[in-house]
């Protein structure tokens, strides 16, 4: 059946997903108006970038965490040893950067691995595991620190977290680089969109109208392409940025096109069921639990970079900004549902949130009133969002 | 499938299938008669992959060569399908779509390096919406949203989609209204003229007696008796079906003497 469907239609259905970017729009406009426009100058995109990125890439993971019916309580922790075993290799030690990178990397492997085993193979609930864990690598991190905080790292190991790709490509008071990379990422998408579309008309599903499909490609250029000429304009691409970018594409993929993607969405659906469709669930909730493990490792070594040190204390509170961030974008409390894009947005809306209110001088008491009454309205519209779809 | 004997999961000296054997044609439709708790699931869900109880012991064999079936993956390669009784616990994915539901057991069919063809997949779910009558807008409606027979029709084709050649169905017309039962064993009749081997578990005698080729009466977890459908009527078979443990044993021998 080739036909439109209405837009109405669209946005019902997807209110899920849509409903989590109409807020994010909102609140920016909101925030700008409330700084006049600091919220969107160029200098502070760029530090919105630079401080939030580890977030994000813990949300990554820990929305596939929390598709798959688990919940990940530790990774703070983890981010923590990695960063301190890092610093340990580079600092004391005197290795070079890389190593210290792939050591902490590595780190973040092995507990992951650790933490999926008692998982997957003995059958722990996530939730006890990593607290325990959260105990654990907490402890681990003192002691691999001696209860001492370690700085500075080497300029090119804070680079990662500080560092800019700028003037590769000269321009006259803009980086070009920047520019060209997100000119390209923006004519990626509509090919792919325009792909995905023939795709479907191939297969005779119904397709949104031309119109409404140019209107949104055009509309996420424009979004993508004035925060690109701001970044431009200030320090240029920072190299988070692109770190950031590749693992959520890389996760995107993995999540809504691979089989394991796949596996995750059953098992956090309906455990019996998967199990009865031949998952093998205990591999599967053993690949969620050590890819959360990587992603925190690589968390970790992104914000010892950013602080240029490792702090005993560091990564605190992390997983409940990374599990926030999953939640406001649409995951659901019981498993089986969200995307990475949608914690993407879910995790900028917190970024959005704490810088708002940073520059309006506002103190962590209230920003942190906020974020909670924020991520208990989001979880409130998801139940009753679902109700309404259980009598539909 | 030989002296089956399965322990129940938690109380491990409770034996929950007692030493069963029966085995079916290529063809043919069998019918397992048995009341509820007499272990038809449990019989059904521990060939499969050992997916219940623990202890197993037996064999089973298919075109005479022996199964060894550890997981369920396992089953399902060895062209195995179990349809369960309960599609909204065991079955579905209820917050999926139609798609995703019928391709879930056998994404390897559609898989390339670990990536899903997802237009393949659309053109396969299509193909059964259609095959199957599967009463629904689209294939990307959520399966929570169809009724009870449709989703039925959903389970159907999941399994049918794994291209299996046994074909366990476990109460296949619970729930379901009359209409939706009537295409339902136009399908399992469908089946069988494939050359599948179909094994139908359901305690709807008149249902059985109409559809099946022979009938195996299941009760307290063994196998009491054998009949086929064409001299059975339902009250021998109750009568096998109440048999006490006790007199069990006698059943077994009767059983053993009509497979020789």
């Amino acid at each position: 059946m080739t036909g439109t469907a209405h837009l109405k239609d669209i946005v019902m259905r997807n209110l899920r997903q849509s409903g989590i970017f109409i807020a994010f729009v909102a609140i920016v406009l909101l925030f700008t108006q409330l700084t006049d426009g600091t919220l969107l100058s160029p200098g502070n995109l760029t530090n919105i970038v630079l401080q939030y990125s580890y977030i994000l890439v813990l949300a990554i993971g820990m929305v596939i965490v929390i598709i798959g019916g688990h919940i990940d309580l530790s990774v703070g922790s983890v981010a923590a040893l990695s960063s301190a075993v890092s610093a340990t290799l580079v600092i004391k030690e005197g290795m070079p950067w890389g190593v210290g990178v792939v050591a902490g990397i590595l780190i973040g492997i092995l507990v992951g691995a650790w933490q999926g085993f008692w998982v997957a193979f003995v059958g722990i609930p996530a939730f006890i595991t990593t607290l325990a864990g959260m105990l654990l690598f907490r402890g681990a991190t003192w002691y691999v620190l001696g209860s001492i905080s370690l700085s500075p790292f080497p300029k090119a190991y804070q680079d990662i977290g500080n560092g800019f790709a700028n003037g590769w490509l000269g321009g006259n008071g803009y980086d070009l680089f920047t520019i060209l990379i997100f000119a390209f990422a923006v004519v990626g998408y509509a090919v792919n969109t325009v792909r995905g579309r023939m795709a479907r008309i191939a297969y005779n599903q119904s397709v949104e109208s031309v119109g409404l499909m140019a209107l949104k490609i055009v509309a996420v250029g424009a979004v993508v392409m004035a925060f690109a000429w701001q970044l431009a304009q200030d320090r240029g691409l920072p190299y988070v940025l692109i770190i950031l970018g590749v693992l959520i594409m890389v996760y995107t993929v993995v999540t809504t096109r691979t089989v394991f993607g796949r596996h995750v969405y059953a098992i956090g659906g309906n455990l019996t069921a998967a199990t009865l469709s031949g998952v093998k669930v205990k591999w599967v909730n053993f690949g969620i639990l050590l890819n959360m493990g990587f992603l925190a490792g690589v968390a970790g070594i992104l914000y010892s970079a950013r602080t240029n040190s490792a702090q005993p204390a560091a990564g605190n509170l992390f997983e409940l900004d990374a599990i926030a961030a999953s939640f406001i974008g649409g995951a659901a409390v019981t498993g089986g549902v969200g995307r990475v894009t949608g914690a993407m947005v879910g995790g900028l809306i917190m970024a959005v949130l704490s810088n708002g209110m940073s520059l309006m001088s506002l103190g962590l008491p209230e920003q942190q009133m906020v974020k909670g009454l924020v991520l208990l309205l989001a979880v409130a519209f998801d139940v009753s969002n679902k109700g309404r779809a259980g009598t539909k | 499938m030989e002296n089956w004997t399965v322990y129940h999961p938690t109380q491990q000296d409770r034996v929950i299938i007692d030493d069963a054997s029966f085995f079916v044609r290529a063809g043919e439709v069998v019918g397992i008669a048995g009341l509820m708790g007499a272990g038809r699931t449990e019989l059904a869900m521990s060939l499969f992959g050992r997916a219940y109880g623990r202890g197993h012991s037996g064999s089973i064999y298919k075109n005479g060569e022996e199964l060894h079936l550890k997981t369920v993956s396992d089953a399902i390669s060895a062209g195995i399908a179990y349809a369960t009784e309960d599609r909204k616990k065991y079955g579905l994915n209820l917050i999926d779509n139609v798609r995703r539901n019928v391709s879930a057991a056998s994404l390897f069919k559609l898989s390339k390096n670990g990536f899903v063809n997802g237009n393949e997949e659309l053109k396969v779910a299509e193909e059964y919406r259609t095959s199957m009558n599967i009463k629904t807008p689209t294939v990307m409606q959520t399966v929570n949203t169809l009724s009870g027979g449709n989703q039925q029709k959903v389970v159907l084709s999941k399994w049918i989609y794994t291209d299996a050649d046994v074909v366990f169905l476990d109460e296949p017309t619970r729930g379901i209204d009359v209409g939706a039962k009537f295409e339902i064993f136009t399908i399992v009749n469908r089946l069988a003229a494939e050359g599948k081997a179909v094994i139908v578990i359901s305690s709807e005698l008149p249902e059985l007696l109409g559809t099946c080729d022979r009938i195996y009466t299941l009760a307290f977890g063994r196998i009491t008796g054998v009949v086929d459908a064409a001299d059975a009527t339902q009250e021998g078979l109750m009568k096998l079906m109440t048999q006490e443990r006790s007199a069990a044993n006698g059943g077994t021998e009767e059983m053993e003497q009509a497979q020789s």
